[in-house]
C-alpha cells in the first residue's frame, strides 16, 4: 500500500506541477464562460442594416407596412434595423399590379443574388381578408437561415392589418387588444428567489455534468500519455523491479484521480463562493457528496480503460485508434444531455443513467434537476457503476501486466479479450 | 543452500513457439560477481526478467536468497535494465528519492547517499537539474545510481557497460568490485567477454537459450583449455598469421592476434614460421581468453529468428 501511494504521489506531483495544469485551472472556466458569453455579446452587437424591397399588390397596406419595418431599431436603439425600398407597382387594380410585380421579379431576384438586396416582400390581398384559396403574401430571400427577418416581417404585417381592422371601428377596442396581444405571463424557478438565482439553478446540473466530463475525460487521458512515456523510455522496467504491476497501475490511477479532484475542488470552491457572495445557494451538501461519488467511480471506470490502452501502445497514435470507440460513446452520451435536461425522469434519462458509460454524467444531471430521481434509482446507478468499475479495473490489471512489457505492434481487440480471459 | 543469492533450477521460458530460455541452471553464491554471457538473443534478458518476476518461467523455479521471488524481496534487489530511461521532467534528486522510496528507504537514509554517490560520479552539479538536460553518459550514471543507492543485497545489471566511454567503464568496474567487497552480490549480463573475464568470479555462457559453459572463469578456461598463442608481429608483408601450421583459428589484427591451436600443434614450428615472416614482438602460449572460447562455442553466432 505504501508503495502504491508513493507511485500515486509522484504521478500527482508530476501532473499538478505542469503548466498545463495551471492552464487547465484557469482556462477551463474562462472557456466555459466564453462559450456562454461570446454568443450573447455577438447578439448585442448591432447587425448590419438589411435592405428589404416592398411590393404591394393590395394598394392599401404598403405605406403602413414599410413604415413599421423601417421603425425597427437595433437592440441599442442607435440605428434602424432595416432599410425599406418601396417598389411602386403600376396598374389600376390588383390583377394589373400582380402582373407588374411578376414582371419585376427576375430583376429583384438578381439584386438579391448580387447582395444589393437582402430580400423582398410581396403583399397580397390574402393579408386583409384571409379567404380560402388565396395566394399568400411572399417573403423571398437568399438567406432563410436568419429566421428573425421572417418573424419581424410577419409580425409587422399582422400588426398593420390588425390596426387597420380596429381602426375600421367595427370591433370594440378592448376586445381588439385582447385578441391582438399576448396575455402577460412571468416565469420563474420555484427553487430560486431572484432571476439570477433562477438562471444559476437552471444551469447548475449542466455545470455539474460539464465539470465531471472535463475532469474525467481530460485528466484520465494523461494516464495514456504517461504510461506510453514510461514505456517508451523504459522507466517501466525499473518501476516493476520495485512495485508489482497492480501497484503501479493502481498508483497511477489514484494519483491522476487526485489531480482531477484538485481541479474540481478549486473550481467548485471558486464557483460556489462566487455565488454565495451574491447570496445565491444552488447546491446542497448531499448533491456535492453524490457528485464526489460519481466522480470517483466514473474516473475509476474510465481511467482503467485509459491505463490499459496506454499499456499496450507505443505511440499516442496507436492509442488514439484504440480509444476511438470509447471516446465515441462518451461524446454520444454527452449529446443526450439536453434531452435528459428537458425530461429528467423520462425513459431515455432513466435508461442512460443506469449504463456505466453515461451514468456518471447523466445521473448527476438528473440529481440536479427537479424533481430529483427516486433514491433507489440513484443507489442502483451507483451500484452498477461501482460493479462495472471493479470489473473493468480487474480486466485492465490483466492487460496492463502483459501490455507494459510488450513492445511492437499493439494487440488487436480479440487478443486483448484473450488476455482478459486468461487465468493469470 | 543458504549462501546462494540466486538459484535457477532448470528454468524454461517460451514465447509462442520460440524457446527463449531452455533449461537454465545456475547458482550465484552470495558476495560474488556472476556473469551471464552470451551473444545477442541468447536469453540473457529473458532470464533476468524472470529473476525480476516480470514474467514467470514456464518450467523450473527461481530462488532469490533461498525463497521464490515475491514482492517483499524486491527492496533487496537493485535492477538496471538493458534499455534505460528516466522521467524526463523530474529533477534528478527527486527522482532518485522516488526510486529509493519505492524500494522502502526513507529520505534520511537516501539523501546522504545520493549526495555522496553524486559527488563521486561527478553528478553533484546535476542533482537539481531536470533529467532531460542530462547528456547520455550523465543519464547512465544517474540510472546506475538509482540502482544502487538504496543499498540492495543483490544488484542485477543488464549490459551495464554498453554505451559507456572507457573512463566510465573503468569507474563502473571499480564500483562493482567495491560493492562486492561490501558483501553485495552482483549478477550482470554482457556480450563483451573481456569485461566478464576481468570481473567475474563465476560465469555461465548462454547459447540459444541453453547454458553451454558454466563455472569459475579459470575452470571454464581450463576445461575448454585448448591452448592459444598470443602473438604480435611487426614488419611483415601481408598477413603473417595466414596458413600457420597447427593454427585452427585467428582473431585479431594482422599485427596482433590470438591464435587458436589444434591439439597436436607445435608452438616451436609456429614461432619459427613467424620469425621468417617478420619481427616477433610477442609470443605467449597459454589458456585461451573467454573471447576465443566464446567464439568457438558460438561459432555461427547469428541471432536466432523467432519461430
Amino acid at each position: 500500500m505504501r508503495r502504491l501511494l508513493l507511485v500515486a504521489l509522484r504521478e500527482y506531483l508530476e501532473n499538478v506541477r505542469t503548466k498545463a495544469f495551471l492552464l487547465a485551472v484557469f482556462m477551463t472556466p474562462l472557456l466555459m464562460a466564453a462559450s456562454f458569453l461570446v454568443p450573447a455579446l455577438l447578439e448585442q452587437k448591432p447587425p448590419e442594416q438589411r435592405t428589404i424591397a416592398l411590393l404591394d399588390t393590395t394598394g392599401v397596406l404598403g405605406a403602413d407596412v414599410a413604415a413599421r419595418i423601417a421603425a425597427r431599431r437595433t437592440p441599442d436603439e442607435k440605428a434602424a434595423l432595416y432599410a425599406v425600398e418601396e417598389v411602386p407597382l403600376a396598374g389600376a387594380d390588383v390583377a394589373a399590379r400582380e402582373a407588374d410585380q411578376a414582371a419585376r421579379r427576375a430583376d429583384l431576384d438578381r439584386r438579391v443574388l448580387d447582395g444589393k438586396l437582402f430580400g423582398y416582400l410581396v403583399l397580397r390581398p390574402s393579408a386583409l381578408d384571409r379567404g380560402d384559396g388565396q395566394a399568400p403574401s411572399e417573403y423571398r430571400t437568399g438567406n432563410l437561415f436568419d429566421q428573425k427577418v421572417y418573424a419581424d416581417l410577419s409580425n409587422d404585417l399582422k400588426d398593420v392589418v390588425n390596426a387597420r381592422t380596429v381602426a375600421a371601428g367595427t370591433v370594440d377596442p378592448r376586445v381588439a387588444r385582447i385578441l391582438t396581444t399576448k396575455p402577460p405571463l412571468a416565469q420563474g424557478d420555484v427553487r430560486a428567489a431572484s432571476k439570477a438565482a433562477g438562471i444559476a439553478q437552471t444551469a447548475m446540473p449542466f455545470v455539474f455534468v460539464l465539470l465531471l466530463f472535463l475532469t474525467i475525460v481530460t485528466i484520465s487521458q494523461a494516464l495514456v500519455t504517461n504510461t506510453i512515456e514510461e514505456k517508451s523510455n523504459r522507466v517501466i522496467e525499473v518501476l516493476l523491479s520495485s512495485v508489482s504491476p497492480f501497484q503501479l497501475m493502481a498508483g497511477k490511477i489514484v494519483g491522476t484521480c487526485a489531480v482531477g479532484l484538485t481541479l474540481m475542488t478549486i473550481w467548485a470552491t471558486a464557483g460556489l463562493s462566487g455565488l454565495a457572495l451574491k447570496g445565491i445557494s444552488v447546491v446542497s451538501g448531499g448533491q456535492l457528496g453524490l457528485c464526489l461519488v460519481f466522480y470517483l467511480l466514473g474516473f475509476l471506470f474510465f481511467a482503467s480503460f485509459m491505463v490499459a490502452v496506454g499499456s499496450v501502445c507505443n505511440t499516442l497514435k496507436e492509442a488514439q485508434n484504440l480509444l476511438a470507440p470509447v471516446m465515441g460513446i462518451l461524446t454520444m452520451s454527452f449529446m443526450f444531455v439536453f434531452a435528459v435536461m428537458k425530461e429528467p425522469n423520462g425513459t431515455l434519462a432513466r435508461v442512460l443513467s443506469m449504463i456505466p458509460l453515461s451514468s456518471p454524467f447523466l445521473m448527476m444531471l438528473r440529481i440536479g434537476s427537479t424533481p430529483p430521481p427516486p433514491a433507489w434509482e440513484v443507489a442502483a446507478s451507483i451500484a452498477i457503476l461501482a460493479l462495472s468499475a471493479a470489473l473493468v479495473m480487474r480486466a485492465a490489471a490483466k492487460v496492463f501486466r502483459v501490455g507494459v512489457l510488450m513492445y511492437g505492434k499493439p494487440p488487436t481487440f480479440r487478443e486483448l479479450l484473450r488476455w482478459v480471459r486468461a487465468r493469470n | 543452500m543458504a549462501d546462494l543469492a540466486v538459484q535457477f533450477e532448470h528454468v524454461v521460458k517460451r514465447f509462442g513457439g520460440f524457446t527463449a530460455v531452455d533449461g537454465l541452471d545456475l547458482e550465484v553464491p552470495r558476495g560474488t560477481i556472476f556473469g551471464l554471457l552470451g551473444p545477442n538473443g541468447a536469453g540473457k534478458t529473458s532470464s533476468i526478467r524472470m529473476l525480476m518476476n516480470v514474467f514467470a518461467p514456464d518450467e523450473g523455479r527461481i530462488l532469490v536468497f533461498g525463497e521464490p521471488i515475491h514482492e517483499a524481496l524486491k527492496p533487496r534487489i537493485g535492477y538496471l535494465p538493458e534499455e534505460r530511461g528516466l522521467y524526463k521532467k523530474m529533477r534528478v534528486r527527486e527522482m532518485l528519492r522516488f526510486f529509493g522510496a519505492i524500494k522502502g528507504r526513507d529520505r534520511a537514509f537516501l539523501d546522504p547517499r545520493i549526495q555522496r554517490w553524486g559527488e563521486r560520479m561527478g553528478l553533484a552539479g546535476w542533482l537539481d537539474r531536470r533529467a532531460e538536460e542530462l547528456s547520455k553518459g550523465m543519464a547512465q550514471k544517474v540510472q546506475f545510481l538509482a540502482t544502487v543507492c538504496h543499498e540492495p543485497d543483490l544488484v542485477i545489471l543488464d549490459e551495464p557497460f554498453s554505451g559507456l566511454d572507457p573512463v566510465n567503464r573503468d569507474f563502473l568496474r571499480d564500483v562493482v568490485l567495491e560493492l562486492r567487497k561490501a558483501g553485495t552480490t552482483i549478477l550482470f549480463s554482457t556480450h563483451v567477454m573481456e569485461q566478464a573475464e576481468s570481473l567475474c568470479d563465476r560465469i555461465v555462457l548462454l547459447w540459444r537459450g541453453k547454458p553451454r559453459l558454466a563455472g569459475t572463469v579459470d575452470e571454464v578456461r581450463r576445461r575448454e583449455g585448448r591452448e592459444a598463442a598470443f602473438v604480435r608481429v611487426d614488419g611483415a608483408s601481408g598477413d603473417p598469421f595466414e596458413g600457420l601450421p597447427g593454427v585452427v583459428g585467428v582473431s585479431g589484427t594482422p599485427y596482433e592476434a590470438e591464435l587458436a591451436l589444434a591439439p597436436d600443434a607445435d608452438p616451436n614450428a609456429i614461432l619459427a614460421a613467424l620469425l621468417a615472416r617478420g619481427r616477433v614482438r610477442r609470443f605467449e602460449v597459454r589458456t585461451p581468453s573467454l573471447h576465443e572460447i566464446f567464439k568457438r562455442v558460438a561459432g555461427d553466432a547469428s541471432p536466432r529468428e523467432p519461430a
